[in-house]
């Protein structure tokens, strides 16, 4: 029963509305829905590349329902239920039709403190919240290097409290529980679906708003501990990971530049480095033409090999928008990627034949894609 | 290094470039409930209480905004004016601060009499109005 969790959302709340005019209009203006589309068609030239392969793929789409209950003026409850499928991608196998990607109450304090209980965003970077909502995307995905399919929402505690310091407004962010780490990893042997719990976390997010209008910068600490599946000896436990960000955007009327920087480091000395620098113009009010460059840098150990620093992926993105309004936006954007992080195998690491056995890296694997979407907020 | 440097020229670049908006002649009055202890406030703070960035006068009463509908021309001024960017704007910041979970937007009603009706009837509320309309019962707040 795919639409089942909408269905009983919108019984409880019909079975829950009061009736009489006054109340019907108090519970009208406690009550939200919001909704946004995100869809589009993607083809690729080459190696398959998060879903988009060579025969075009229509199967493209990220939808998101979001419903909200004003409890009180402190007080509210939030849903977000999201369905994604990413044309012919693997992660697709772990993907549920529709499922709460949030679920959490919040309450706020009178000295500005927010805390939210439950399943709820995770602050992390510039877009991690809104990730899904097109309509606030210069392209049709937020950089995938730094942000990847993961660390969308943590289960737990967030708690939250802006500062004004005069000119500058600081927002601090802190949180704990624990998340699904979500990732496909692709060599020259073939693809792992990595679909792992991960608990024990605990981080920080901190935004400094400048004096100037739209400039911000912001820095992200996590640590957490990978948990073993059920099925598996605790000796198969991961090493504790940190991963960190840090963000600079500067965002004006008629022009954007931001740029992230993210690293993941384990105990057992795996390392991922990625980051990504945007531009954007708009030189009509409807229409914004923006462009990105990412690499992300992953350290491999084959084995008795020492190891070495895979150039994993370096990208290239160009694309128009065209904004109807604040809440319809068309996109059309070309991507070339050099690298090895695709969703097929490619050749990665020419394993030595001879003295001094050194592993070298294969020639990267090109591929360019194209895709167009349109994006829906209401 | 050269990195940060080149990201700093560009904002630079870019804070130039920016648009500055003249100031019109005010089409509006901004309003509040009775109680609310304030009769003027500087710019920035009625822009702060409408975008939900302060959720309190400095008196320390709770605020309540609440909005004209979005096709109404008197918003369109008070968003220039007050808020410093155009509607537009103003939907996409609240549709960042609904997906992320953060907050929503202020009630927005059809008229000034909806507008004017909700004020008194609502402590700690806050909204604005055309010039001409009667602000009897609601207090009117200058803007510094």
């Amino acid at each position: 029963m795919r639409f089942r969790p909408i269905f009983l959302t919108l019984a409880l709340a019909a079975g829950l509305a009061p009736r009489g005019a006054a109340a019907q209009t108090d519970f009208v203006d406690r009550f939200s829905i919001h909704g946004a589309i995100n869809m589009g068609y993607g083809k690729s030239d080459n190696a398959q590349a998060f879903g988009i392969n060579k025969d075009g793929t229509t199967q493209y789409r990220a939808v998101v329902l979001q419903f909200g209950y004003k409890i009180d003026d402190n007080d509210r409850v939030v849903t977000q239920l999201l369905h994604r499928w990413n044309g012919n991608s693997p992660l697709n196998t772990i993907e549920k039709d529709f499922f709460p990607i949030w679920a959490f109450y919040e309450h706020a304090f009178d000295n500005g403190v927010k805390v939210k209980l439950g399943r709820a965003p995770l602050p992390r970077g510039l877009f991690n919240e809104v990730r899904f909502i097109g309509t606030l995307l210069p392209f049709y995905r937020v950089g995938r290097t730094v942000y990847g399919e993961t660390l969308e929402q943590i289960d737990g505690v967030v708690v939250s409290k802006p500062w004004d310091l005069g000119a500058w407004r600081v927002e601090t962010y802190g949180f704990a529980g624990g998340f699904d780490l979500r990732a496909v990893l692709a060599d020259q042997n073939g693809t792992t679906v990595l679909n792992n719990r991960l608990e024990n976390s605990i981080g920080t997010q901190v935004w400094i708003n400048t004096p100037l209008e739209g400039v911000r910068l912001g820095a992200y600490l996590h640590s957490y501990q990978p948990t073993p599946k059920y099925t598996e000896p605790d000796s198969l436990r991961g090493h504790p990971t940190t991963t960190s960000m840090f963000s600079a955007e500067a965002v004006f009327q008629r022009a954007f530049v931001r740029g992230e920087f993210s690293r993941f480091q384990s105990e057992g000395h795996k390392q991922y480095g990625a980051w990504y620098a945007q531009v954007g113009v708009k030189p009509l009010s409807q229409l914004t033409v923006a462009a990105e460059y990412q690499e992300a840098v992953f350290r491999v150990e084959p084995g008795p090999l020492p190891p070495l620093m895979l150039p994993l992926s370096k990208e290239l993105t160009v694309g128009f928008t065209w904004a109807r309004s604040a809440n319809v936006s068309f996109k059309l954007e070309g991507h070339q990627i050099r690298g090895y992080d695709y969703d097929t195998a490619v050749p990665t690491i020419i394993p030595p034949v001879g003295p001094p056995f050194v592993a070298g890296i294969a020639p990267a694997t090109k591929t360019n894609y194209i895709l167009a979407s349109v994006s829906v907020a209401y | 290094m050269r990195a940060i440097r080149a990201f700093g020229g560009l904002v630079l670049a870019l804070a130039l470039v920016a648009v500055a908006r003249p100031v019109q002649a005010q089409a509006f009055k901004i309003i509040a409930h009775e109680g609310v202890a304030e009769s003027e406030l500087p710019k920035d703070v009625v822009a702060k209480l409408f975008l939900k960035q302060t959720l309190k006068f400095p008196s320390g009463t709770v605020a309540k905004p609440v909005d004209l509908v979005k096709t109404s021309a008197v918003r369109a001024q008070f968003s220039t004016a007050i808020l410093g960017r155009p509607i537009s704007a103003v939907e996409t910041y609240w549709q960042q601060q609904i997906f992320a979970g953060k907050e929503v937007p202020p009630a927005a009603k059809a008229s000034d009499e909806e507008v004017l009706a909700y004020v008194r009837a609502t402590p700690g509320a806050i909204g604005y109005v055309s010039a001409g309309a009667s602000t009897s019962g609601v207090k009117v707040i200058t803007v510094k």
